[in-house]
């Protein structure tokens, strides 16, 4: 048997160093993904053209291929477009090597989840019976008050358990960004490790903290769904 | 543009020698996986479980399994058996193994859910017909309830496998050299000035790779549904 | 006060409604009866566009509005100026009693909420649910939750109700009850346009009959006529199965 506790402390410490930059990347993914995808549910639901053929190619797309490649692409890709673009404008494009890898992950999840998360939301669309759009058309409801009022707060409810599963999903698929430099949980912890040799100890740290934080939202989501009457 | 085009078609090829890795390392797991999700049902719902420490067990390797970020689990599992069991020779296993361990335990946890809900859509009458014919429980399941399921289960079973061969990317972490990880070599030998490129071109043929799987399971499914009614 | 003339709609090449007028004066009572898929409550779904007939015209008061130009305004108009309580409820699930009330009122017609909230509590009242203002549909009985659709209908003050077989979808002992309220609201001078196979209800409560068939109205007048001497084979067919529903007692 080979673990030390000992060094299993001190790469906790250092890992736990990386939690504010995982925990940006969630909040700041599911914050922005909810009103983008909810739109995109809405063209789906309406099909709208051209948005719709549109969107469904945008999902078949990231479904089938690997967040990793998306990372590595755009990691390669949107850094030399953009400085381009800045020289372009006049700007001084260089600027864009000081670029906090931090940004373009939170690009690449939002890519990811933007579907996920667009599709928790048709299925709750969906799922909503046509006699509560009746109910608010038939008394003078325009399809606006009728969205703002009775499908939406209804939609969200439904889509609740969906939602806390992309939620984690977003958590899960954090813990890869380490690869284009993003200090977070998992790249701390391998960082630790790597100087020292221990792999096992750093690991079951991070192990730890994903299952602690996996639970929180597990928790929160919970509670939002106590918090929304849902009948 | 036609440096880019040529230069795509150049290395296709190349890519295409290392796809047949990375499919089969999605299909071991994918079937593992599958394997497992059974055993996990069966130990949930199997006869007399009402409570019981199995039940509990599968419940909550389901929960765990569920949330843990791949790469860890990976990790783990690559580094773990070797640095508490040095003598063992873990480490000497292809590496592939280690990816595949990782995928059929972490989908075995959806395997099961997936099975759940389809053994749940299919009515109870289909297995009390067959006791009531003189079936056993076990053939029941096996004979009329299983293979209803089966087809209800199929779409989401076509998903599973398009996730499964998405994630086997990850492998490349570990340094399996699969479709991911032949980009890093191609790149150097390219002296780095081809990476979008690389990567445009593995992103397509990943996603070539799921749609023809997606439609194989849709026209699987087409097949057996016929003759058979619609189920919902 | 409202009417409908030579109303045509179809649904994939069938013809539902062949061409019908209505005419309810204000403070009557009409009563659609017939079988079903005779096209009564699509004729009642056309009088406020939820379902869009092909051809006809439509009049709330004093708005005249042909269905093939009506454009969101008219529509919302219309919809503004009347009220519909449904067979299936179709209540606010994510809001309660009251809020299934008060909506109606300050969202698409712009009552200031606490007045809204005034108004919807005297119409619970009315329908007697005052106890039940604050729980949702889904902790209420189906005859509640009727209630709280015809406590709707009356708050919007509309100038005139659509009722689209509202106790069909109730327990037979609840029945009696929801019928006995509208009734009283009739009494009370509410003007209403009903699908119903209560033909007692006809009966006791409408000042008009209207029997459809096959998509035309085939007979109408005063219940005691319609009802005792029908003139035509296929009403006199239709009331023969309705004799024995004859035993709810309002």
């Amino acid at each position: 048997m080979n673990f030390s506790l000992g060094f299993a402390l001190t790469a906790m410490v250092e890992s736990l160093k990386g939690v504010p930059v995982t925990l940006f990347l969630i909040v700041a993914t599911f914050g922005l993904a909810l009103p983008i995808s909810f739109s995109m549910a809405l063209a789906r639901v309406y099909k709208i053209f051209p948005l719709d053929p549109l969107i469904r190619l945008y999902v078949s797309f990231v479904r089938g291929t690997p967040m990793l490649a998306h990372l590595f692409f755009f990691y390669n890709l949107l850094p030399m477009v953009i400085r381009k673009a800045m020289f372009g404008l006049g700007l001084n494009g260089n600027l864009v090597y000081d670029l906090n890898p931090v940004w373009l992950a939170l690009f690449v999840l939002l890519l990811n989840y933007l579907t996920f998360m667009s599709e928790n939301f048709r299925a709750a669309i969906l799922s909503i019976q046509k006699d509560q759009f009746e109910g608010a058309y038939a008394f003078g409801f325009t399809k606006a008050q009728a969205y703002r009022r009775i499908i939406i707060p209804q939609a969200m409810s439904t889509a609740l358990p969906a939602l806390s599963n992309s939620a984690i999903g977003i958590l899960k698929s954090t813990s890869v960004v380490f690869v284009i430099g993003v200090r977070d949980v998992t790249a701390n912890a391998k960082q630790v490790a790597a100087t020292s040799y221990r792999y096992l100890e750093a690991y079951v740290d991070i192990l730890i903290i994903y299952l602690v934080i996996c639970f929180l939202i597990t928790r929160i989501f919970q509670l939002a769904e106590s918090r929304i009457r849902r009948r | 543009m036609v440096e880019f085009i040529e230069y795509v078609i150049q290395v296709v090829p190349k890519f295409m020698k290392y796809l047949p890795l990375t499919l089969e390392m999605a299909l071991a797991a994918f079937l593992c996986g599958a394997l497992i999700g059974l055993f996990l049902l069966w130990l949930e719902i199997g006869p007399g479980r009402r409570g019981g420490p199995a039940r509990l067990f599968a419940v909550g390797y389901g929960i765990a399994l569920r949330s843990v970020p791949s790469i860890i689990l990976l990790f783990l599992i690559f580094y773990g058996p070797q640095s508490l069991f040095p003598k063992l020779g873990w480490g000497r296993l292809p590496k592939p193994v280690f990816a595949v361990i990782t995928f059929s335990l972490i989908y075995s946890a959806y395997f099961a859910q997936v099975f759940r809900g389809a053994y749940g859509s299919i009515d109870k009458g289909q297995l009390e017909a067959a006791l009531s014919m003189g079936l056993t429980h076990a053939q029941g399941i096996l004979r009329i309830v299983g293979p209803q399921a089966f087809i209800v289960a199929l779409p989401n079973l076509g998903s599973m496998m398009v996730l499964i061969v998405s994630e086997t990317s990850l492998a490349y972490l570990i340094g399996v050299r699969d479709l991911m990880g032949e980009v890093t070599t191609l790149n150097a030998r390219s002296y780095n000035v081809k990476t979008v490129e690389l990567y445009f071109v593995v992103t397509m043929i990943y996603w070539g790779a799921n749609a023809v799987i997606e439609r194989f399971f849709g026209f699987a499914e087409r097949k057996l549904r016929q003759g058979r009614g619609n189920a919902p | 006060m409202f009417e409908m003339r030579g109303i045509k709609k179809s649904f994939n090449g069938n013809r539902v409604l062949n061409g019908v007028d209505v005419t309810v004066d204000k403070g009557e009572v009409v009563a659609i009866i017939g079988a079903s898929g005779s096209g009564k409550t699509t004729l009642l779904r056309c009088a406020n566009f939820l379902e869009r007939a092909d051809e006809g015209n439509v009049r709330v008061g004093d708005k005249w509005v042909d269905v093939k130009k009506a454009n969101k305004k008219d529509i919302l108009d219309i919809r503004r100026m009347t009220a519909f309580v449904f067979q299936n409820y179709s209540l606010f699930s994510n809001k309660t009693a009251l809020g299934n009330v008060s909506e109606c009122l300050t969202t698409p017609r712009k009552v200031p909420r606490d007045e809204a909230r005034r108004i919807a509590m005297e119409a619970l009242t009315r329908v007697g649910i005052a106890d039940k203002a604050d729980d949702y549909p889904s902790e209420l009985s189906g005859g509640q939750q009727q209630r709280v659709g015809i406590a709707r209908a009356i708050a919007v003050s509309p100038d005139i109700i659509f009722l689209d077989e509202p106790t069909s979808a109730l327990d037979p002992e609840l029945i009696g009850e929801i019928l006995l309220l509208l009734k009283d609201l009739a009494l009370a001078g509410a003007t209403m346009l009903i699908v119903t196979h209560e033909i007692r209800f006809a009966m006791e409560v409408a000042n008009q009959v209207l029997f459809m068939d096959e998509g035309l109205v085939v007979e109408s007048g005063p219940p005691r006529e319609i009802f005792r001497f029908p003139k035509e084979e296929r009403t006199r067919a239709f009331l023969r199965r309705f004799t024995s529903d004859f035993d709810y007692q309002i």
